[in-house]
């Protein structure tokens, strides 16, 4: 590898671009790179030191690289890095609320919290390499949603008007993971041209499908949540569980079918919504 | 900064501040245990001019009596490292003290029957550690006790332990130690048993979807439940939790507590009600704004102890103790000295 790709990749490692679309930045930058360092080449300056000052002239590679990655997936990135250090502050405030308010200090929640927080942030920093697997990434955002909207639960019976704020905390956090979701599996869709009215029966489409989701993980998180008040570790918790994991995995190939068909994907999550709401209580019934 | 760089710093950084955050955690975790303060249910002898409770220091218990009128504390148990002393009951001719001895062992509580002599300064257990005993008093001829026994214990919800249950009130000869079981509630709980001085009746208290006040009629075996007059409505509304009803020496009025109001941050405040045992004239006689629980009557009848925890809802307890007239018009908090018995050691 020589200098200037070398460069490049070092600019390409700030942004979430897919395969084919990050092999055709690093064409045109490499276009643009050559052709200045033949430019010094032709004015006599050797080829290692034309290299040096194209890339020089071309600028820092970590600075270009987030200037790119903001122009074509705007505030995505940032939000990566605002949910999981929110989640790990959150993590580090509320421990130390619960070990020296409530007196119960809850190792096994900090180190939830703190695993949940350090994959959204290390998504964040290598964003070059989760940014291409939009669904695996939506699925990391997802649970940390779900972990902090069952967060509000457990502040809810700590003692001292501190609660309220960390309830808004976590209240906005959740909204902006859900935001972030949406927003994900729409530049799923690809940087492609289209017409601005297909895009926004897409975006629609994108908003209605993960509202769906936001219903079947809520009503199956307070499921699960009043099981265990009532009933404690039970098998009969999978039940729920399943809606959410066959939620997760259904949505895989409707990010796909919103691309091509988006009206059909919000008939379809529909469909996918009234079973998820149906079934939990057939098995039920059946066994 | 190269990507593998910013990642290894990334988690060192996680790694070391949850390894903080835990190292500071323990610090929390000891001090809820390390209480430091009165116990919650003292006992009146009968003469009515001493008080036994228990006395915690830095989470151990040690049990103590002192002037029912304030004074310096005399100890009669030192504290153990593990375990603690509760809920005294005097006999009737203030020789001997029952109490109950607490502690746990592999998630399983442990409540053992003890009984201390004034005379020989002894303590000798009245039942193997086996049975869980709730609570226990003398009968008014001091050769019998009465007592609330878990027939069994249960499994807890989480698996994290196990708890009393099937609670039962029992009958012992002190003499033989036989013990006879006289009802067949298996109760869920089942708390502040007493006998009236003519042995005619037992009351006491259980849950049952709400707090109930109960008498037993020891000779014919019939209950009676003891509910306030509907006119009186409770703060709480609909949910009775009337708690730790105590009867007065004639036997026609009880002194509960119940919730009277609610704090600025939502935290029921309980006070001290009276009322006659068929649950007319209930009258409010405390009005601290606190959590005052635990009456006891006075041998006169015309005054009670009562415990007031001035930090409910708090880590720790802090309880005081107060003697109050019946008519609520006249109230004073009992001092108690504890004796320092480490600088004695």
């Amino acid at each position: 590898m020589n200098r200037l790709e070398k460069h490049i990749n070092q600019v390409l490692d700030q942004m979430q671009s897919p395969p084919d679309e990050r092999e055709d930045i690093k064409e045109e930058l490499m276009s643009h790179l050559e052709s200045a360092k033949h430019h010094y080449m032709s004015q006599g300056i050797a080829e290692e030191k034309a290299e040096k000052q194209a890339i020089e002239d071309f600028g820092n590679s970590d600075i270009i690289g987030h200037g790119l990655q903001e122009t074509m997936y705007p505030h995505q990135r940032s939000l990566l890095y605002f949910i999981g250090i929110a989640s790990l502050l959150f993590g580090a405030l509320f421990y130390i609320n619960m070990s020296f308010v409530s007196g119960e200090d809850e190792p096994i929640w900090l180190l939830i919290q703190m695993i949940i927080g350090s994959a959204v942030t290390l998504s964040a920093i290598n964003i070059a390499f989760m940014g291409r697997y939009y669904w695996s990434l939506n699925v990391i955002v997802l649970i940390a949603a779900m972990w902090n909207g069952l967060n509000l639960s457990v502040v809810e019976q700590t003692p001292g008007k501190q609660t309220i704020v960390f309830w808004v905390y976590l209240v906005i956090m959740v909204l902006l993971c859900i935001f972030f979701v949406i927003r994900n599996s729409y530049y799923s869709a690809g940087q492609t041209p289209i017409a601005k009215k297909r895009r926004t029966i897409m975006k629609v489409s994108y908003t209605v499908n993960v509202t769906f989701g936001i219903m079947i993980c809520a009503a199956a998180l307070f499921f699960i949540y009043a099981m265990m008040i009532f009933g404690g570790y039970d098998w009969i918790l999978l039940i729920p569980l399943s809606s959410i994991i066959a939620w997760l995995i259904f949505f895989k190939f409707q990010m796909k079918l919103i691309q091509n068909r988006p009206l059909t994907a919000i008939a379809i999550g529909f469909g996918f919504l009234i079973i998820a709401a149906v079934s939990p209580f057939a098995i039920a019934s059946a066994i | 900064m190269s990507l593998k760089k910013k990642n290894t710093i990334f988690l060192s950084i996680i790694v070391t501040a949850f390894a903080l955050l835990y190292w500071a955690g323990t610090f929390a975790e000891e001090n809820p245990n390390k209480h430091t303060g009165f116990g919650r249910s003292p006992a009146l002898s009968a003469n009515g001019e001493e008080m036994a409770f228990s006395y915690y220091k830095e989470g151990e218990s040690g049990l103590y009596t002192a002037p029912a009128s304030g004074g310096e504390a005399k100890q009669l148990l030192p504290p153990q490292t593990v375990g603690s002393y509760a809920r005294p009951a005097y006999s009737p001719d203030d020789t001997k003290l029952l109490y109950i001895k607490e502690w746990e062992e592999e998630e399983k509580p442990y409540n053992q029957l003890m009984i201390y002599d004034f005379e020989t300064e002894q303590s000798e257990p009245l039942k193997s550690p086996d049975h869980y005993i709730q609570e226990a008093v003398f009968a008014p001829d001091g050769k019998h006790i009465f007592l609330i026994k878990a027939g069994s214990y249960v499994e807890n919800y989480y698996g994290d332990g196990e708890s009393p249950q099937d609670f039962d009130i029992y009958k012992m000869n002190l003499e033989n130690k036989e013990t006879k079981r006289i009802t067949k509630f298996n109760f869920y709980s089942l708390s502040s048993l007493q006998v009236t001085d003519d042995e005619k009746y037992l009351t006491y208290s259980f849950y049952n979807e709400k707090d109930v006040i109960q008498r037993l009629n020891l000779k014919n075996k019939n209950t009676e439940t003891i509910s306030s007059e509907p006119q009186y409505e409770s703060d709480t509304g609909d949910v009775s939790v009337v708690g730790s009803p105590a009867i007065s020496p004639d036997g026609n009025t009880i002194a509960f507590s119940e919730v009277a109001d609610t704090s600025d941050i939502g935290t029921f405040q309980y006070e001290v009600f009276t009322m006659k045992t068929n649950g007319k004239d209930v009258e409010q006689i405390t009005n601290f704004h606190e959590h005052v629980t635990e009456p006891v009557f006075f041998p006169n009848g015309e005054e009670l102890l009562v415990t007031v925890d001035q930090n409910f809802a708090g880590r720790q307890t802090d309880y005081e103790y107060w003697k109050i007239s019946d008519n609520g018009n006249e109230q004073k908090q009992i001092i108690i000295e504890i004796p320092d018995h480490s600088q004695q050691e």
